[in-house]
Parts: structure tokens; C-alpha cells; sequence
């Protein structure tokens, strides 16, 4: 079955997303951009069409005939458009009816037929993106759009090839990408500010249906009135500072506009930037540079009367809905601008709310719609919206310390295997305690069950290998096995989902991993060191007993001083991860130079000798058990906690 | 139909419809996994063939911000007076050498436009239209700030000013 896309037609910039087993994914474009300037021109000489980044890269020579917030014209007739023409450099006209007809290279085209345009490079590299063809899409629009403009929107996504199943209002779209359709009888506030417009929506989510309660807004607010406040202060800046006015010099100018816009990005995060523009110009005495440093709290004051126009619509909207700010329980930013701090916290003042976070502004419109379009696909069943494990699951292994198997969050039905190895030499038994929790030591997190697997052939410690696998099924029962390898030998444990903690107890065991992650990452640390410490003293001895009589007595001494001295040092429980590693490594160099004199003899005297049967990458298991004979293969016994 | 049939035939579809009901829930999911695991297979082509950009990707976002350092640089190099400034200057072009070469390196070539070649906002950004008599329409008077390109992929336009011939 095809996939359907959802698309979101912006005035400034459009986006393209599909789903793909139940998750909304954003597409890149040929360039690799995940948005898409709303830009279509046509070179008038050669004809040649341009749509996207490469028609914006070209406007400057060719603005008669470059199309861009065509959103602004789709569906209206051209007496509804007298102030907006005053702001566009191309050519409109009525048609028939009443109609609006823009202009590109002598040609008239309806807005519907230009957004196809756009609509239509979506289509195509979304098609090679995925490697399949695309018929059908869910299309956003503003809330605020009338009958006309929609029926002309969906005129145009047939007219790039599209059939359009629907049209959804953006803010409706944003929700969706929150999973608001899950809640019942609330108002939700959507603030949009982006690339040229500001929109807030008001709605109510009742039994899985948004309802549009009012909408009001700014048609002309957006990220590049923010750039702007910063390029008029930077040129003033410097024509304070060096009497030259930057903005007369084209070239001075689009290194101010780049700069401002990093600028006012960077301010997003940091509290300072600094805006170093070397060789911005020069005069009679020389070169001239602008260098200065923008703070957060400047930008905030010089961009504090457009932040301000957001007030003004936000309060009449909630007024046109006959409620208060607090009816309000959830926000959601959509847009570029929303990124910005004053935004978010002016947003936060007007409605009362923390706005819902995690989904990029850019793209979560465009994400509601893929999101739609899997609903209407088919897609987004029950069945389909898996679930997740909320913990952490492993085993405890030597030391105490708990290994992951199956990392929190993993999507479930899942199945994760390892192999694992025996901590002493002759160990025939061990132990598989399942844990589950965040933290590193196993003592601190929840002992779910535990089993023995027995009848394991004796061996040097980190020969066996033991197989242990987690599997969850999709109703979150776990299941862990242990396997030997060589003896084919199985156990077994099933536990169901008995604990099935609430969300404010797993955030609760999650943040206290957080607090404790140093401390815990410190002993994990410590135990690891002292595994290997411990791996090497055996290795060593057991490098010796095998081949030590093929080494000068020098050399026997100073390994024999190096195996004693990091014994000493593990017997010391103070000992920290620096010295035992650093020890540990003093004898690994000192165990060199017994390889280089079995090499160097063999060159005299050549002797066939064995491989190294390096387990070092074995992970070692804790047990109860050592060193039992238990010829008579016992069968593993279990117990539930 | 006489009662008797009518009643074994409603029987019939009572005890069929059960069966019914599950082979067609069992075509459904079978559909669904099958849709899943393509979806899954797909997922991890397109990853697999993103995996190989995405170094590139990677190594060219960061690139891209060292480049109007390298662009500075070279600004200041063009600007330096013409006095006797030998090894001092040469030691700076040196430097500029460098970061090109490793910029090279990473598989990023750099593009100048010339002079008198067409306009292609494929690759280049025009950010100024000026009337001119050395160049004929539409094409490059000079460059203000060179391209980049990766393969077919292109990392940053190069900034030029286009030829305006207005009586065109």
C-alpha cells in the first residue's frame, strides 16, 4: 500500500513527512534541507523553472517574475488583496470572476497552480527519498482559512498530482504531533510564530475531536522582523563608532544580514554572542572592522515590541472564545521564532502553561499532518501504538554491577541477546538475577527474579559461553533465558508485568539515576578497574605457569614483583581506578617482554606454539557458586521475587 | 425457506462468523506485519544510504562554519598594504593554504565563478543585480564569496553579483 504524506503548505517555508511503523518521520528535500522555501520563478529567457532554495537563490535578479507568499493570495479574490499586493515585488491582476492571477514571465498563473509547483517538488523528493510512489497526502492549512481557500488548496495539490484526503487546520496539526487527541475536554493554545506570520488558535479536544474555538494573529510577524532589529542596531552600532553607514554598502549589508541571523540563533542557548566582522569595510585611512558582543538581554529589549505584538491577538482570542487564561491546560509553539526565549516565556505568561517541548517548531506541523495521514492510511491502530519498556532491564554480573540488556524507552515487542562468560576457573553453575532500574550497582535497583543455570562443563574462568537473552512480548511480559553453548543446556524465567509502576514513580527512579549518575558512573569505574586488575593477575599467572621457564630469571622476578604488587594493591579496598588501572598496565608491559622472548627464541629455535585464548572481551558473571562439580548435570532451579 | 432451514441457517452463521471474524483479524495483522517489516526493511536502506552521507553531512556542518573564517582571512590577505611585509605576509597565506587543503581533504571542493559565466542559482546565490558594460546579461560581474560543493551535493553557494542589463 502506498504511503500517504502529510504536508505542510507554509507561506514561508513547507515541509514534508510520512509515517513509517507508527513513527512521523520529516523527509529532506534534493538538497537535503528538511524545509522548503514556498519560492517558484521562472528564468524569463530561458524558461527554465526554479523551485525551493534555488528559486530564492535567484530572486535578486529576477523579482518580476520570482513567487513567493503566494499562501497570501491562494483562494481569494483579488479585492481581498489590496494591502497584501503593496508588499509583494511581482504582479498581480483580477481574472474571471474576480479571481486572483499572479504573473511569471508574461504568463498568468492562479495561486493554486504556483503552490502545485511547490507541492510537486514535495511530492518528488519524497518519492526518491523513499523509493516509492506517492498518490495521496493530508495538507495543513491556517484555521482561519475560508471554504474558498481551502477548496483552492486541495485544487492544488490534484493539480501537482496529489489526491488530497484532507485538509486539516495547523494548529489541529501541532496537537496531533503532541498526542493532545488522547485528551479529553481541554483548551489548548497553539502559538505559531514563524517564518512571516503569527497565528494563535484556540481549541477544544473532545472525545478525539479538535474543535476551532477563535483565531486572530499578526499577517505580518516573523523571524525575519527579529533579524532585522539586530541588522538596524549592528549598522548603527558602527556608524556611531565609525561615521560610515553600512547599510549603503550591498555587500557590508548581506554579511550584516548572516550575522544577525546566527546571531539571534546563537542568543537561543547562550547569554552573549559575539558578531566579529572583520574587513566589513574600509576608508580613506584603511580597512574597518565591526566587532561587538550581543547580549540576551539586549536582543530581548530591541525585539520588545514585536514579542509585544503577540499580546494583543492572544488576549482577543481567548476573549472571542469566552475564556480565560486559566481554561487553558495545554500550549504548543509551532515555528522557528518559538525557539527564542522572550517567546517562550511571553507564551508562557499569556496562557499560564510550561508550552509542550520535544518536537522541532519547523517540523511539528508538517509531523501532525504525517500523523493524520497514517490515521486515515490505516496506519495508527491500537495495535500499532506499541509500547515501551519504562526501566531499564538486566543482570547483576561480577562486582555487583548491573548490566543493561534491555535500555528504558527500547519499543517492545523486543528480544536482546548477550553472551556472558563465568567469573572463576571450574565454575560450573551460575547465577542470572534479573534486575530492573537506572541505577549502576544491582543492590539498587528492583531484583525482578532470579535463576540458576547449572551443568556448565568446567572450564577456565571466561571460556563458557552463556547465552542470555530477554525477550518481551508486546503485553510487556519478559522472558530470560540462559543457554551454555557447548552443553546445550536451557533455563528459564518468566515474569509478568507485576510491578506496572505509575509515570510519577518511574520519573522518579529515572531522576534519581540522574542525581546519582557521577557517583554511580565513579563506582562503576572502580569495579571495572578492579576487574581488570583481577583478570590480569590471572592471565599472568597463568601466562607464567605456561611459559615462564622460557624467560630469564630477570625477567620471571620483575613479573613476579609486578603479579605481587597488583595483588596488593586489589587487596587494598582503598586502592582507587587510577592505580589499579595504572598497575594493571605496569604488568601488562612487564608480561611483553615474554612474548618477545618466546618470538625472539623461536627465530633461534622454532617452536610450534598455541594461540592466546584471549576472553577478554567476555563479560564476567557474579555467582553463587564456585567452582561446584557437579558431574551429575543437576537442573537449574528458579525462583520468582 | 421453511423454519427448520431458516433456523440451521442462522445456526450456520452464528457458528460461521466467529471463524470468520478471526481469519479476518489473522489477514489483517498478517498484512500489518508484513507492511511493518517493509516498512522496516525500507527504514533501514534509506538509513544505510543516509549512513554514507552522514559523515559527509556531519564534517560538512562544521565546515561550513569555518568557512567565513577562511573567507575572513582571505579578505585580510587581499587588503594587506603593499609595503615589505615578506615573510609576515607569506607565513599568513600559508596559514589560509592550510585550512584550504584541509577543507579539500574532507572532499569539499571550492568554486570561484568567473567572470562573464552564466549564473546558476543551482550553485550560486546572486545577492546583487548591477548594471553593467563588461558583462553581458545574466552574467557573473564578479564573486563575492566562493562555493563549496561536495560530490553533486553543494555545501554552500557561492555569493555573486550578476550582470544587469536593463536595456534586455
Amino acid at each position: 500500500m502506498a504511503k500517504v504524506i502529510g504536508i505542510d503548505l507554509g507561506t514561508t517555508n513547507s515541509a514534508v513527512a510520512v509515517m513509517e511503523a507508527g513513527e512521523p518521520t520529516v523527509l529532506e528535500n534534493s538538497e537535503g534541507g528538511r524545509t522548503t522555501p514556498s519560492v517558484v520563478a521562472v528564468n524569463p529567457k530561458s524558461g527554465e523553472q526554479y523551485v525551493g532554495m534555488v528559486a530564492k537563490r535567484q530572486a535578486v535578479t529576477n523579482p518580476e517574475n520570482t513567487l513567493y507568499s503566494v499562501k497570501r493570495l491562494i483562494g481569494r479574490k483579488y479585492n481581498e488583496i489590496e494591502s497584501e499586493k503593496k508588499t509583494l515585488s511581482y504582479e498581480t491582476k483580477s481574472g474571471k470572476s474576480g479571481d486572483v492571477l499572479v504573473t511569471m514571465s508574461n504568463r498568468d498563473y492562479t495561486p493554486p497552480e504556483i503552490s502545485a509547483k511547490v507541492l510537486q517538488k514535495l511530492k518528488a523528493d519524497a518519492e526518491t527519498k523513499l523509493g516509492e510512489s506517492i498518490g495521496q497526502a493530508v495538507i495543513t492549512v491556517p484555521a482561519y482559512f475560508n471554504d474558498s481557500q481551502r477548496q483552492a488548496t486541495k485544487d492544488a495539490g490534484e493539480i501537482a498530482g496529489l489526491e488530497v484526503l484532507r485538509i486539516i487546520n495547523e494548529p489541529t496539526a501541532a496537537s496531533l504531533a503532541y498526542g493532545l487527541d488522547k485528551h479529553d475536554d481541554e483548551v489548548i493554545a497553539v502559538f505559531d510564530l514563524g517564518g512571516g506570520t503569527f497565528d494563535i488558535s484556540i481549541l477544544h479536544i473532545g472525545e478525539g475531536v479538535f474543535e476551532v474555538k477563535s483565531t486572530n494573529g499578526d499577517t505580518h510577524l516573523g523571524g525575519d522582523d527579529f533579524d532585522q532589529k539586530i541588522i538596524e542596531w549592528l549598522a548603527d552600532e558602527f556608524k556611531k563608532d565609525q561615521g560610515i553607514d553600512l547599510r549603503d554598502d550591498r555587500m557590508a549589508l548581506q554579511r550584516l544580514k548572516e550575522a544577525a541571523e546566527r546571531a539571534k540563533i546563537e542568543l537561543s542557548t547562550l547569554q552573549q554572542a559575539e558578531i566579529n566582522l572583520p574587513f566589513i569595510t574600509a576608508d580613506a585611512s584603511g580597512p574597518k572592522h565591526l566587532t561587538t558582543n550581543l547580549s540576551r538581554a539586549k536582543l530581548e529589549q530591541l525585539c520588545a515590541d514585536l514579542v509585544k505584538r503577540t499580546v494583543g491577538p492572544c488576549q482577543q482570542a481567548l476573549k472571542d472564545a469566552g475564556l480565560a487564561t486559566s481554561d487553558v491546560a495545554e500550549v504548543v509553539l509551532v515555528g522557528g521564532m518559538t525557539r527564542m526565549p522572550a517567546v517562550i516565556e511571553k507564551a508562557k505568561e499569556l496562557f499560564g502553561k510550561d508550552p509542550n517541548k520535544g518536537v522541532n517548531p519547523d517540523e511539528v506541523v508538517a509531523v501532525g499532518a504525517a500523523i493524520q495521514a497514517g490515521v486515515l492510511q490505516g496506519d495508527v491502530k491500537d495495535v500499532l501504538l506499541l509500547d515501551v519498556t519504562p526501566l531499564t532491564l538486566g543482570i547483576e554480573t561480577l562486582g555487583g554491577v548491573a548490566t543493561p540488556l534491555i535500555k528504558r524507552n527500547t519499543t517492545i515487542p523486543t528480544s536482546h541477546t548477550e553472551v556472558f562468560s563465568t567469573a572463576a576457573d571450574g565454575q560450573t553453575a551460575v547465577s542470572i538475577r534479573v534486575l530492573q532500574g537506572e541505577r549502576t550497582m544491582a543492590e539498587e535497583n528492583k531484583t525482578q527474579g532470579q535463576f540458576d543455570l547449572d551443568g556448565i562443563a568446567p572450564a577456565p574462568r571466561g571460556v563458557p559461553q552463556i547465552d542470555v537473552t530477554f525477550d518481551i512480548d508486546a503485553n510487556g511480559i519478559l522472558n530470560v533465558s540462559a543457554k551454555d553453548k557447548a552443553t546445550g543446556k536451557e533455563q528459564s524465567i518468566t515474569i509478568t508485568a507485576s510491578s506496572g509502576l505509575a509515570r510519577e514513580e518511574i520519573d522518579q527512579l529515572v531522576k534519581e539515576a540522574e542525581e546519582h549518575a557521577e557517583e554511580d558512573a565513579l563506582r562503576r569505574e572502580l569495579i571495572e578497574a578492579r576487574n581488570l586488575a583481577d583478570n590480569s593477575v590471572y592471565q599472568a599467572e597463568k601466562m607464567m605457569s605456561e611459559h615462564g621457564e622460557k624467560v630469564s630469571e630477570d625477567i620471571k622476578t620483575e613479573i613476579e614483583t609486578k603479579i605481587a604488587e597488583l595483588k596488593a594493591v586489589l587487596a587494598n579496598e582503598t586502592s582507587d581506578s587510577q592505580t589499579l588501572r595504572s598497575s594493571a598496565e605496569d604488568l601488562a608491559h612487564s608480561l611483553q617482554k615474554i612474548g618477545e622472548a618466546m618470538y625472539s627464541q623461536s627465530a633461534e629455535d622454532p617452536i610450534e606454539t598455541d594461540p592466546v585464548n584471549d576472553n577478554e572481551g567476555a563479560d564476567d558473571e557474579g555467582t553463587d557458586d564456585e567452582g561446584t562439580d557437579d558431574e551429575g548435570t543437576v537442573d537449574g532451579e528458579y525462583r520468582e521475587v | 425457506m421453511n423454519p427448520e432451514d431458516e433456523k440451521n441457517s442462522n445456526l450456520e452463521e452464528i457458528m460461521e462468523s466467529p471463524l470468520a471474524i478471526a481469519e479476518q483479524e489473522r489477514d489483517q495483522m498478517k498484512a500489518l506485519a508484513q507492511r511493518t517489516q517493509a516498512d522496516f526493511v525500507n527504514y533501514k536502506r534509506r538509513m544505510e544510504e543516509e549512513r554514507q552521507l552522514i559523515s559527509q553531512v556531519s564534517a560538512g556542518r562544521v565546515i561550513v562554519r569555518i568557512l567565513s573564517i577562511v573567507d575572513d582571512l582571505g579578505r585580510a590577505i587581499d587588503l594587506v598594504p603593499q609595503a615589505d611585509n615578506g615573510e609576515w605576509l607569506d607565513g599568513i597565506n600559508l596559514i589560509l593554504q592550510n585550512l584550504e587543503s584541509l577543507i579539500a581533504a574532507e572532499g569539499f571542493e571550492k568554486f570561484v565563478p568567473l567572470p562573464g559565466e552564466a549564473f546558476d542559482p543551482g550553485k550560486h546565490e546572486a545577492i546583487h543585480y548591477l548594471e553593467s558594460k563588461e558583462q553581458p546579461h545574466g552574467c557573473v560581474i564578479n564573486t563575492f564569496r566562493a562555493g563549496y560543493i561536495a560530490g553533486e551535493r553543494v555545501l554552500r553557494p557561492a555569493q555573486v553579483i550578476v550582470a544587469n542589463d536593463s536595456s534586455k
